[in-house]
């Protein structure tokens, strides 16, 4: 893969800016990403392996209290300044937003991108086929009873620059590679399913990966029906923890506070978890997978308390939301997957969660009877985000008599609401980096579990 | 003089034909997408954008390597042909399960849709008032709404695809679709629901049965009953099942059990069980590229991404198992006829095996008849959604639902689920009416293997069956 030079993007971001104002925008924003990625997958035998490269932008215009936005997959000039045109015809037939006030100023703070790995730039497909096959052969002579593998390892360097009619001129990059396992193992007509995947900024050695997905197939084997519906205490180990805490998200951002969506309105400086909490949205968390120095709308990142010592600290803000309150942004927008077809919503940046004191062993040795949930937890984009209630399958649970595990269960559900599991919360002080930040295993001691 | 996508796709086939590879495939789309979103009856999300981009695949013996850009410079054009050809190289030195690309005649052709209100020809303003009538009328007169909603979508433009073998094509992409929901609240009480129609169609769709005051209607009587309706059945009933509901059946629950490489790699429960009886004589799938339906066409789909034309397949007939969906490096592996199953969700990824437009075939029956030879059950329409999981058993919840005595539908239902195995519900199927109606919408459309969402047609007529389990959520 190539390097690229990211003031390149810078200008040309700011050359569609300057066009849309002759088109006659009164302000205009442009933001640019380019992503080169290399994808291996190995499916039951079956090979994909592809390398490609994205590049797209998306325009913002304002004419008077109307915004409108337009995305094209290019950075062919002519066709960037076509999508500048359409912005503005948009945004003539949009109703006015009364509370809109303008694009960004530019803010003066220091802030810090996230690690760039430069060997990430020399890796080839090949490299990554042969990372791939190796822990998809790790997984398959683990035993006869994993019948299934697929796995694959990717890799992609981003970069992206955004410009307004207000002197914002920025851009930054990042490196990430990952790679997981999938697998099935069966043993007397049941079937269990493991799974194992990481995420890194640097290059990193995926071994080892494929074997820890098939043990947890195989240790799933065996598995006893939960004998009835009961409220019992769970603890999520350090990878369920971060699935189950990511619902947090959307009661913190500013502007489900503001048009009173969140669970979170009014709770300002008031004590929503319990007193060993301290939530860190830590932007420049220099291993974190979304670290960035600016962002999606230009304004450089920060590191402030969400929650400290259960008390709630800070909402997250982009623009739009901080001038709602005069406040500056906490450099919180984000714009989501292919980001240049996106307005700029919010987002944290990576949660910290500060370890607490005890192993997951010792929190583990506190339960009578409860539920310990490892590896994968599905349904959680099913949850009722306003309420913060929640209901989801955990594939790889096993239950916990007398402080210790006695087997695996077949699948459980467990519901229960994000925001009352706060305040009973217990902090395990074995952190794992993972998509949201980095979070410990997490005891919850009542959520209703059903077989 | 600047060069068009086509020309460019054209270099990279005279730079790829110099690599020593088995074939070369270029693929290319220009779309452009728009969205609008009004909520209550305010413009709530509008989104325009297009998608320009190449996408080249280079066979190499039995793997393939894939590559893409949106740079259309002969630079990064000449790079992507390298890392195709570099990929296959790699691919086919790990590859277990060997590809082959079935023996098919090139085909040279350019395909145009005729539709009379293309979507490019009318103004931003008339979509958004078609919004606005949706809503207007799913309001009513107000009593117990909470709110409303009304979506359009539309994509247009043209993909191209070429390879080594001489293929030339050029062809017409369309889909327009417009929803309307409604949210009722009595008390604590919600209930909503939703009517859409969508396909490759001109707008002059979305009058009398399909007009936005139609859909607004309809949604709201939907949900009105539901808000006065009783508790849902529990157990076993004879049921009718709606066009939609049985299409969302046929492509959710059997389809994908039916794609190649689900079988190759042993996943799927059809798994060596061709000419095998698995359902009932009125138990015929159809999927198929182009239906031939000025009102209900689905998603109108000529030639696959690999250059394959879609011929119609016959998945199940009168129950029995007849034939499965491929590649063509996977019909080519095992000597089967290619279908045209090949699709990509756009230029950045490689086909994968998917469906076009897959339908319960229709019978005799009006629906009138349907419902006095259900006498006594479940009526059940639309879905809201489900799940399934690959060994064929499925979750699914409908939209309404009613209880039907003597022919005569009494009451409705707050909300319906329908649950079982495919294969059951195949055999349970023993009567079919002849309303064929095949859907398809820009919202939704079809995920698998991170591909979404795929634009994919869904159908059939009302389905009479003699026995199908209701009961709530699982757990």
């Amino acid at each position: 893969m190539v390097m690229i030079d990211l003031d390149n993007l810078i200008s040309l971001a700011e050359r569609v800016v300057k066009k849309a104002e002759v088109y006659g925008a009164e302000e205009a924003e442009a933001y640019i990403s380019r992503t080169r990625s290399i994808n291996s997958s190995i499916q039951g035998g079956l090979i994909n392996l592809s390398e490609g490269e994205t590049a797209g932008l998306g325009v913002r215009v304002v004419l008077g209290k109307r915004v409108g936005f337009a995305a094209v997959s290019s950075i062919d000039e002519q066709k960037v300044f076509k999508a500048a045109h359409d912005a503005i015809k948009i945004a003539r037939i949009r109703p006015a937003d009364s509370n809109f006030l303008h694009l960004p100023d530019p803010v003066k703070r220091s802030s810090k991108s996230g690690y760039f790995d430069d060997n990430m730039l020399g890796l080839t497909g090949s490299d990554l086929m042969t990372k791939a096959s190796i822990i998809v052969k790790e997984a398959e002579d683990i035993s006869q009873q994993i019948t299934f593998v697929s796995g694959g390892i990717g890799v992609g360097v981003n970069h992206f620059a955004v410009a307004n009619s207000r002197g914002i001129n920025i851009g930054d990059s990042g490196t990430g590679i990952g790679g997981g396992i999938y697998c099935k193992a069966v043993e007397g007509g049941e079937e269990r399913t493991g799974y194992e995947s990481i995420s890194s900024r640097r290059l990193f050695d995926f071994s080892g990966v494929g074997e820890i997905a098939a043990k947890r197939a195989i240790n799933s084997l065996g598995a006893k029906r939960l004998e009835e519906t009961k409220r019992l205490p769970v603890l999520f180990d350090n990878y369920t923890s971060s699935i189950l805490l990511s619902l947090l998200s959307y009661g913190l951002s500013a502007r489900a506070v503001q048009e009173k969506r969140s669970a979170l309105c009014d709770k300002l400086d008031e004590k929503i978890a319990w007193k060993n909490l301290t939530v860190i949205d830590d932007s420049w968390m220099s291993d974190g997978l979304n670290t960035v120095k600016y962002d999606a709308e230009g304004i450089p990142t920060t590191v402030k308390p969400v929650i400290e010592k259960g008390v709630l600290k800070n909402y997250l803000h982009n623009s739009y939301t901080a001038l709602q309150e005069g406040k500056t942004s906490t450099g919180n927008a984000a714009r989501g997957g292919e980001g240049y077809l996106q307005l700029p919503g919010i987002s944290p940046i990576n949660y910290s969660i500060l370890p607490g004191n005890k192993s997951r062993d010792d929190i583990l040795s506190t339960i009578d009877e409860g539920i310990l949930v490892k590896y994968s937890l599905m349904g959680v984009g099913h949850s009722n985000f306003i309420s913060g209630d929640f209901s989801v399958v955990a594939s790889n649970a096993f239950y916990i008599k007398n402080k210790t595990v006695v087997h695996p269960l077949s699948p459980v559900m467990i519901a229960g609401n994000v925001y009352n599991a706060l305040k009973e919360i217990e902090i395990g002080s074995d952190i794992r980096l993972s998509f949201i930040g980095k979070t410990p295993s997490v005891l919850v001691p009542n959520l209703t579990c059903t077989p | 003089m600047t060069l068009s996508t086509y020309d460019f796709m054209n270099y990279a086939l005279k730079i790829g034909e110099r690599s020593n590879v088995d074939l070369i495939e270029v693929r290319g789309e220009d779309i452009a997408h728009t969205t609008i979103i009004s909520e209550k009856m305010n413009l709530k999300d509008t989104r325009v954008f297009r998608r320009v981009g190449i996408g080249i695949r280079a066979y190499n013996t039995g793997a393939t390597g894939y590559s893409f850009t949106t740079l259309l410079t002969k630079k990064s054009i000449k790079m992507m042909v390298q890392n195709a050809v570099k990929a296959a190289k790699v691919a086919s030195s790990f590859a277990k399960l060997k590809l082959k690309p079935a023996k098919y005649d090139p085909i040279q052709c350019k395909h145009s849709l005729s539709v009379k209100k293309h979507p490019i020809n009318v103004e931003f303003e008339e979509k958004k008032e078609m919004l606005h009538r949706g809503e207007q009328s799913a309001k009513g007169d107000g009593v117990d709404v909470m709110t409303t909603q009304a979506r359009y979508g539309e994509a247009y433009g043209r993909k191209y695809f070429l390879n080594s073998e001489s293929a030339d094509i050029n062809r017409e992409v369309l889909l327009v679709s417009m929803g309307v929901t409604v949210v009722l609240k009595r008390g604590d009480l919600l209930t909503n629901a939703r009517d859409w129609h969508g396909g490759s169609l001109g707008l002059e769709v979305f009058r009398e049965e399909y007009a936005p005051e139609r859909l607004g209607q309809n949604a709201a009587k939907w949900a009105a009953e539901k808000l006065a309706g009783k508790k849902p059945p529990a157990g076993k009933f004879r049921a009718l099942i709606d066009n939609k509901l049985g299409g969302v059946m046929a492509h959710e629950s059997f389809g994908h059990l039916s794609e190649y490489d689900f079988i190759m790699t042993g996943g799927s429960p059809l798994s060596g069980k061709l000419n095998q009886k698995l359902g009932s004589e009125y138990a015929t799938i159809i999927d198929e590229g182009v239906v031939n339906h000025s009102l209900y066409p689905g998603f109108t789909l000529p030639f696959d991404d690999e250059g394959v034309e879609t011929r119609p397949v016959t998945l199940l007939n009168q129950g029995v198992l007849e034939n499965y969906l491929h590649l063509r490096g996977t019909a080519g592996a095992v000597n089967a006829e290619p279908t045209g199953n090949g699709r990509a969700v756009d230029f950045s990824f490689e086909p994968i095996c998917r469906m076009r437009n897959t339908y319960f075939t229709p019978g005799d029956l009006t629906v009138e008849e349907g419902l006095e030879l259900l006498r006594d059950g479940v009526y059940v329409c639309n879905t809201s959604g489900g799940q399934v999981a690959l060994d064929g058993t499925f979750l699914f919840k409908a939209i309404c639902g009613y209880w039907v005595e003597g022919g005569e539908p009494k009451y409705a239902f707050r909300d319906v689920a329908i649950r079982g195995h495919i294969f059951d519900f195949l055999k349970n199927v023993i009567g079919r009416c002849k309303d064929l109606k095949v859907y398809s919408s820009y919202f939704g459309g079809c995920g698998k293997g991170g591909q979404s969402p795929l634009p994919v047609g869904i159908g059939g007529p009302h389905l009479l069956l003699k026995e199908a389990t209701f009961g709530g959520e699982q757990g």
